[in-house]
Order: structure tokens, then sequence, then C-alpha cells
């Protein structure tokens, strides 16, 4: 049965419509439809940083803003054993729905329409098509008019990632003293912001507040500096300083991201595709973990060990070994 | 200069690129004609223009521009032929002279040099000539070269029009930024005339005209001067809280924002918890914002962002607890100043403090601060000093359901907090403070579309709501003739099935009527797949190779290693792998690894039956090969052949061949 649409849904329709919106555009659009949908406490950088994990939209940064542009349609083969699944992602439109559930009726696989994501009533509706094998689930992505790839979207793009150590060598490093601008810095342990440490030695992640530019992010280390997406800086600060934040539960096949230091885009994009579905947010304070700095995290299920293992292994981290449980959710989000 | 070169001299200095999106009025004076024509005899050479008219047209003035616009894109102009006409019209509404402030037609004859004062012969048909500046901006041109909207001042259908072009100058427009920075309006802030007029009044000697200074300062109620509070509303409802960048480009651009109280929760017992979020335009970023306040020495706040109207409530950036908002005096004007960029967020001090249910402004529970009281439904009034009484006594009076809420803890001290439904009049309290819908307009507007590009052309899926502004009971609400059913929470829902590319609503009150268009994007434009997508590489930055190419889920890329899934992601839970060489078994029971070889079968064994769940890539390339043996072929056989019997059918009749081809490969083993 169709369901009406949620609000990440009809962003996604809106960015579709348009192929690609300038940042202004996009918070624009996030107020107008927030009258009308509920988008639970998600900003508008969250909301296109979700639906770019999804692989829905790409985020370009452009003259220190952003472009959210609308992804090509491609039915993701999910890194499952058994039946082949394959989940929806990219631009849609109202009707796609439709054309891929008729795709799947005529190759006799079986079409399942979710609402949205697990627990996540502010995500698209999930397009999910089950099929015998491969190559039936490629004769439904031929029908609809989408593209499938042979391997999971998953796997490839695990493989595809840079690592944190490859993204610091690709840094433009360049000798100065630390600018006299406004700013906060980024503690990598407690997720927070704080006053900047200047002096301070080892790696640090700083954001810069110019008087009429743009603010910018920047690692510095010493007399040492290099401007940086912010993520990637958390993480190349993380595995500098050797500090271990991520959780993969082996047993459930979970991963577990703290909310505050999210995972550099191409990442969370990796991880979001294991299942097709956007993460879970799970509260601490529902679990019998360690204190581990953060609160909050966003769990991403259905991550099989050697994508987790590859991710992981590229992040510069080793896992916590911790039990993840199956059901701990936490709402509204506040970002 | 010809009617035909007014025209489009005329015509390019109001659109243009330069105005692309933005509201375009057709304000002309006698300084602007003396500019266009490059002599100080631009008014003299213009009504000469106008006197003589287009070329190959006869009649009177309206006659004659009411006869260019017809098929007028056919005849391959590219601007509208009739706009120097509409000039005209709107330099009459501004002309100076001794007339009654409402007389119009008198000021239109005397540019003429006419002895006249009636209505010119034709001039009720002007509005079609209005309405197609509006389609033509809008829809055929996308409001690439600004967005014309025939907005009829007041209640005069027929010269409304030129009056709307004529309220305020190029010139205010541009220095009202500055007029709100100077009155210390909130940007976007939704205020009741009175309660704008007595703000900005004060602050407008150097910045509006002498005329537009005494019609804010009257009190007599005019079309003019309400269609003046009409456009101050809407510019402020648009202002993005920015001044003007200084020229050296070493001056940051100053901007301001406004706070708001939230009452997330009102219980039983009168615990009440107060917060404070903030409400900031588009062009800022709540993330970048850290905050300092002088009633909280040496602490710094944080501004969570959501999308919607206001932000999640300010909270201490060391310890991540939220500000109860019953720390600050509300009766005092309150600054909190980001330490980051210097941007102000200012809560305005007040002494009667409205809140309305945050669910249906903000999907916020609990109420949050407005500046009206709302027609319908519940609100609660905060109130301290002399205030307390008058409001308690009307609330008494003229309110459905009116009663003091007992608070025990969320208000500063001296506050009282009252609930009330149903406000059926102002009464006194209306004559000394501006907390009532008192418009003398009635305005309709759309909320929660989205529209396309620059223009004001809506998506077919993504139509606004329709809201009407005001003070009289709407009679109808008509939407290309239909009646809309009257909606419970004042949101008109537009009907799918009755959209047109042009939809004109029409709403009736008892004495009067207004109507407003809405268009939506019908044709010209094609659902995207990507095409606008910029590739972005393996760090997620644009690609500049053609080696990684990433676009959401189409990843073009070198080489990856195969995938072989990892059988604990099946929904059946397998013990043993199997692959399509004879001999190509796992034991996962037994702790084997996962296998380099690709398995074809997972197989889960259970008491009554053994159950085969494929897991190759393909069926067609999953045929078992006989031809050579690895491992134990004897297990491999053992497990296909022996448990045949107990083996669960598949759920297809191509996997059901396909296992009994492996079957009976078994068995020839």
């Amino acid at each position: 049965m169709p369901s009406s649409p949620t609000a990440l849904g009809q962003l996604l329709h809106v960015v579709t419509a348009r192929g690609a919106i300038s940042w202004r555009d996009w918070k624009e659009a996030c107020g107008s439809l927030s009258t009308r949908f509920d988008f639970h406490g998600l900003s508008p950088a969250g909301a296109a940083r979700l639906l770019d994990e999804l692989g829905h939209v790409e985020i370009t940064p452009q003259n220190g803003s952003a472009t959210v542009m609308a992804a090509p349609a491609v039915l993701v083969r999910l890194p499952k054993a058994g039946t082949a699944i394959g989940v929806l992602s990219g631009g849609r439109s109202p009707q796609t729905a439709q054309k891929l559930e008729s795709a799947a009726v005529k190759h006799g696989a079986r079409f399942i329409r979710l609402p949205h994501s697990h627990d996540r009533p502010e995500t698209p509706e999930v397009l999910r098509v089950e099929a015998e094998d491969i190559s039936a689930l490629a004769a439904v992505a031929a029908t609809a008019g989408i593209q499938l790839g042979d391997k999971p979207v998953a796997w490839v793009l695990a493989h595809v990632c840079g690592t944190v150590a490859a993204y610091h060598s690709s840094l433009i490093w360049r000798h100065a003293p630390e600018p006299a601008f406004q700013g906060r810095e980024f503690n990598t342990l407690t997720g927070r912001f704080e006053p900047i440490k200047r002096g301070a030695t080892g790696a640090r992640l700083v954001q810069y507040f110019p008087r009429v530019h743009a603010p910018f992010w920047e690692i510095r280390d010493g007399e040492r500096a290099a401007k940086t997406d912010r993520d990637w800086g958390i993480y190349v600060c993380l595995s500098r300083a050797e500090r271990e934040q991520l959780i993969y539960d082996r047993e459930l096949n979970a991963l577990a991201v703290p909310l505050e230091k999210p995972l550099p885009r191409p990442f969370g994009r990796t991880l979001a595709l294991c299942r097709g579905e956007a993460p879970e947010l799970l509260s601490v304070a529902q679990t019998s973990w360690p204190a581990t700095g953060s609160d909050r995290y966003h769990v991403y299920r259905d991550v099989p060990c050697n994508i987790a293992d590859l991710v992981l292994h590229k992040l510069g981290q080793n896992a916590l070994p911790l039990h993840i449980p199956a059901q701990s959710l936490n709402y509204p989000l506040h970002e | 200069m010809s009617y035909e070169i007014w025209n489009e001299r005329l015509a390019s200095s109001f659109f243009n690129p330069a105005h692309a999106g933005k509201r375009v009025y057709l304000h002309v004076t006698p300084e602007k004609l003396n500019a266009l024509v490059g002599n100080e005899h631009g008014l003299t050479d213009f009504i000469a223009a106008i006197k003589v008219g287009p070329v190959g047209f006869s009649g009177t003035i309206c006659e004659k521009a009411l006869a260019t616009r017809r098929n007028w894109r056919d005849r391959r102009v590219s601007l509208p032929p009739y706009l120097a006409s509409l000039c005209f019209f709107a330099l009459a509404a501004d002309h100076e002279g001794d007339w009654p402030a409402h007389a119009y037609y008198p000021r239109l004859w005397h540019l003429l040099g006419d002895p006249d004062y009636g209505r010119p012969q034709g001039f009720e048909l002007m509005r079609e000539l209005w309405r197609d500046l509006e389609t033509w901006s809008i829809v055929h041109r996308e409001g690439a070269l600004g967005i014309f909207k025939a907005q009829i001042a007041g209640r005069r259908a027929n010269v409304g029009l030129p009056i709307a072009q004529t309220i305020l100058t190029e010139e205010e427009r541009r220095r009202l930024p500055e007029l709100f920075e100077a009155s210390d309006l909130e940007p976007g802030a939704i205020l009741a005339p009175d309660a704008l007029a007595a703000a900005i009044v004060g602050h407008s000697a150097s910045r509006l005209r002498r005329r537009t200074q005494i019609l804010l300062a009257t009190t007599d109620e005019s079309d003019y001067r309400a269609e003046l509070f009409e456009i101050l509303q809407t510019e402020l409802a648009e202002w993005d809280g920015t001044l003007a960048t200084g020229s050296d480009e070493t001056t940051p651009a100053s901007s301001r924002a406004g706070l708001r109280l939230w009452l997330p929760s009102i219980d039983a017992a009168g615990f009440v918890k107060s917060r404070l979020v903030a409400s900031l335009p588009e062009t800022m970023e709540a993330g970048d914002l850290l905050l300092a306040c002088q009633s909280f020495s040496g602490k710094q706040f944080e501004c969570p962002a959501r999308s919607g109207p206001c932000s999640g409530a300010l909270r201490d950036s060391a310890s991540g607890e939220e500000i109860k908002a019953e720390q600050l005096p509300w009766d005092s004007r309150v600054e909190f100043k980001c330490v980051l960029n210097g941007t102000r967020l200012i809560l305005p001090a007040a002494r009667l403090r409205i809140f309305i249910n945050a669910l249906e402004v903000a999907h916020l529970g609990g109420f949050i601060e407005t500046r009206l009281i709302p027609l319908t439904g519940e609100f609660y009034i905060a109130a301290c000093g002399p205030e307390t009484a008058l409001v308690a006594r009307w609330g008494s009076q003229h309110c459905g359901e009116w009663r003091e809420v007992a608070t025990r803890s969320g208000l500063p001290a001296n506050w009282r907090l009252f609930r009330g439904a149903g406000s059926r009049s102002p009464g006194s309290l209306g004559a000394r403070y501006s907390i009532f819908q008192t418009r003398t307009a009635s305005r309709i507007r759309f909320e929660g579309g989205i529209r396309a590009g620059s223009g004001t052309r809506y998506f077919q899926f993504a139509l606004p709501d329709i809201i009407v502004d005001s003070a009289n009971p709407l009679t109808a609400l008509r939407f290309n003739d239909t009646i809309l059913a009257d909606p419970q929470d004042g949101r008109y829902a537009i009907p799918h099935n009755l959209t047109l590319p042009v939809n004109v609503i029409d709403a009736t009150f008892d004495d009067h009527e207004t109507h407003e268009v809405l268009y939506v994007l019908s044709d010209g434009w094609t659902w995207r797949n990507g095409e606008d997508c910029i590739p972005s590489g393996e760090f997620g930055q644009p690609s500049t190779t053609a080696d990684t190419r990433i676009r959401g889920a189409d990843v073009q890329c070198g080489t990856v290693p195969e995938y072989i899934p990892d059988p604990k992601t099946a929904e059946e839970n397998p013990a043993v792998l199997i692959g399509a060489v004879p001999g190509q078994i796992a034991d996962l029971r037994r702790g084997t690894p996962l296998p380099p070889w690709p398995p074809v079968w997972m197989v889960s064994i259970r008491r009554r039956e053994v159950v085969f769940s494929f897991c190759g890539s393909s069926i067609a390339t999953a045929h078992p090969q006989p031809g050579h043996v690895e491992g134990s072929a004897k297990k491999w056989s053992g497990l296909l052949w022996n448990t045949r019997k107990r083996t669960k059918l598949m759920r297809t009749a191509r996997l059901q061949a396909l296992l009994r081809t492996y079957q009976e490969v078994a068995h020839a083993l």
C-alpha cells in the first residue's frame, strides 16, 4: 500500500525534481516542509547527511557552502547471503515505487514497501525487492530503468573509500602560526567544542571564524596546518591519538558510531547501504557499557564482518568489543 | 522618445537579471524618468509619449494599452508592450498636488494636463494588464528577471493596483533592514500593525520619506496605511537579519536574530518547564553559534539546529544542560552574542507574553511564544506588574475558557500564568497592547509548499496550504471557483485534482473579497536521474580523476574483489556451506573459517528437515562442476544425496531444479 510521504521522503522528491539545489534553498525547503512534516528534531544538515548516507543524494561543498544533488537511481544489492535483496537508492519521484513494483511483479520478485527506515519515521520510504538470485534482480532493475551493480554497493564502497592515512597525506600542509581568528576546538574525546588551546601539542581539530569569510576547519599540529573536512579531521585526530571510539558487535553484525563523531561521508554510506536503511539511535543509558565519552550512538545494522573490518581498518580504529542491544532507541533526536 | 523606446527602457530597468527572484514594484518617479532619458525633461517627454501611445493603435490611453496586449507574445516582442502605460498609472498614484489623500483620478488627469477628474474610459480593464504582467514575470520568465505581483492596495480594485506600486520608494526599501535593526525588530517577526508602527516610527526620521512618516504616525485608517503595513510586514518577514557588508571587504556583515520563550511542559500540579529557543533566518547556521550573555557570566551556550522555525533549546556548551528561562528577566531586553561571529540573538522586553501550541508551529511539545493572541484554540498568557490584573479581567470577560495556572516553577518571580481559549474580542486590552489580529486588509498566503527555482511556481507534488489572515470572519474560500471545506486548523489543503497552471483563489468576507493567484509548475521540466550530480572521490570530495567516481550508490572504480557473503547475514542460520565443485563443503558448526570459494548453498540441518538456501550470485552460473573434485567429495555428496528425503522444497521451480541437479551429481559420485 502506498504510504504518505515522510519529511525526508518529500525532501527527496524536491531534490529529484530540481536536480541540484543550493544550501540556502535546501534549508528553505526544510523550513517550509517542517510546517507539515515532522523532522523529529533533525536539522537541515542532518537531513542532508542522512539522505547522503542512503545514497539518495550527493553533497558537494561549493564556495564555503554546499550543493545537494539527486543521485542516479540504483537498485542497491545488499551484502547478504541467501535471497538476493535490492533496495532502491538515489533520486525518486512519487511514481517510482509504482514503477518498481510493476517490474518486480513482472519478474516474479517480491516487492516490499516499508513506510520508513526502522524506528526512523522521518526517513524516506524503503523500497525493497527480493528475488531468487541476482539475475532476477537485474531483470527487475532493467525493466524499471534503474541501474544495478553486480556486487553489493557497500562492498564496493568499502574498497573504494580512502584510508585515514591517505587522507592525511592528501591534505595540503603549510607552515604558519595559528591565526588570530575566533574559533573553537573539537575535543575528540568528548565530542564537544571547547575554547582553542593555542600552542597545545599533537594533532588538533579547530574551526576558525574569520570576520568576513566563511568558517573553516583546520587540522593543526604545532606550526603545521591544513584545511580539512570536519568528519575526516575527527578520525585523523582520533587515529593519531590512538583513541578507539567505534563499537562492533560481531554477534549482531551491528556497528555503533558516536553521534557527535560522525563517520566521513563515504564510510557512513558504506555502512548504511549494508541494510539500505538509516542508522538507528541508541542511548548509552539503555546499555550496560562502561563510560565511553559519548552518550548517544548511531547504530548501523546488518554490517557483515568482512565490511566492518575493512571500514575499521581504513579509519585506523580497533572496535571496542561491547554488546549492542538489539532494540534501544531514543527519540526525539536533538543533534 | 517614442512610447516604444520608453517601454523598453522602463521594462529593462525594472525587469533584469539583477532582480532575479526578487519582488519588483513599478515605482516611477520624475527622477527615474530623467535618468532614463538622460536629461531633465524626462517627465514631459514621458507624458508626451503616453499621450501619443504605441504606433499603430488608436483610442483612449487605456484602450491603446489594452490593444497592445493582444497576442503580444506571438509578435516576437520580448518585453510586455503595455508596461509604459502601467508605469504611467503608477506615476500618477505618487503625483504630488492639492488633492485628498485617497484621490487618484484627479492626479492622473493633472499629469496629462487635462481638466477631467473621473475614471478614464476602460480603466477598469487595466487589471488584465497587471495580471498579465504577473503571469509573464512568474510563469514565462520564471522569476529570472524579477517577480511582479498584481497586489491591490486596500479594497479599491481599480486604483489599488497602481497605488500598491508607490507606497515605498526603492531607496526606502533599501533602507528597511537598517530601520528594522534600529527599531530592535526580530527578523521574520509577525506583528500587529500598531505594534509595528510603534516600534519603527521613532527611528524613521532619516530613513523614510516625510509622506511615509506621516502615514506611519497617523491613527486614521486608510488603504494607503493598510498597504504600507502590509509591505513593511512582508519585508520584515523576509528580512534575514543582516545589514549590508562594509565596503572595504574587511567589515563583517552585522546580523541579528530572535529568541523566543518555550514552555515544553505545563503539568497539572503547576510545574512549568521554560526554555529559550532561537528563531534564525535561513542565512544563519545554528551550529555556528556559541553564545555568551551578561546574565550568565562565564558561560557559553550552543544553539542546537532543527528544521523549522526555531532551534532546539539553548544549552550550556560545557555541560549540555539547557538554560532554564525563568533565570532571565522576561520584562527586560536580553541579548546573547555569538563569540565566534558577532551575531546577536535578542529576547525583546515584554510584560505580556503569549504562548501557542508548539506542535502546530514547530513540531515541538508544549507551548511556544508568539506575538498575537490566536483567534481560535488554546493559548497561555504570562504577565507581570500592572498588566496582570488587566489580563485577568480581559480573559474572564472575553474568552470562552479562562483560568489562572497556579505555577510552582518555570516563571520568573512576580510573573503569573493564565490559560485561555476562544478569545472573542480585544476588549479594553486591545487599545493598550498590540497582541490581537486587527489587520484592516485581509490577506491570502501560502505555507508549506515547494517552489521551483527562483520563481513562485509550486511543484504539483508539493503544493502549499492556503492560509487566510483576517480579523473578519471568512464566508467562503474558493479555489478555481470550487468552495473549499473549512479546515479545523485554519490551513486549507489544495485538492490536487483541481489544480491548473494558474489558479485563482477568492476569499469572501461579509463586506469584501480578496484574491490571490497560485502558480503551479505543469510542464517544461522532468524528474532528474542524477544528470546534475557531480561525482565524488574516495574521500567524498568532488572527483578530479576518472578512477573513482561516486554518485550516491552508483560507484565507478577499478577492480574490486568478488564478494563472498558472510553466511551469518542470511535469514536462515546456516550450519554448512556447499560450493559448486564436489568436495567444496565447510561445516561452520565446527568452527571452520569462511571458505575461499563462493558458496552456492547454505544448509541448515534440523531434526525433521534440512533447508537448502541458495546464496550464489546467479542461478545460471551456479550449476555443479562435476569434472573435478576439491576436499571431501564424500561429505559433499552425502549431505546432498542422503538428506534428499528430508529436504524442504525450494521457493521457486528454478531453484528446485538446480538443487535436483546437485543431488544427481552427488548421487553419481
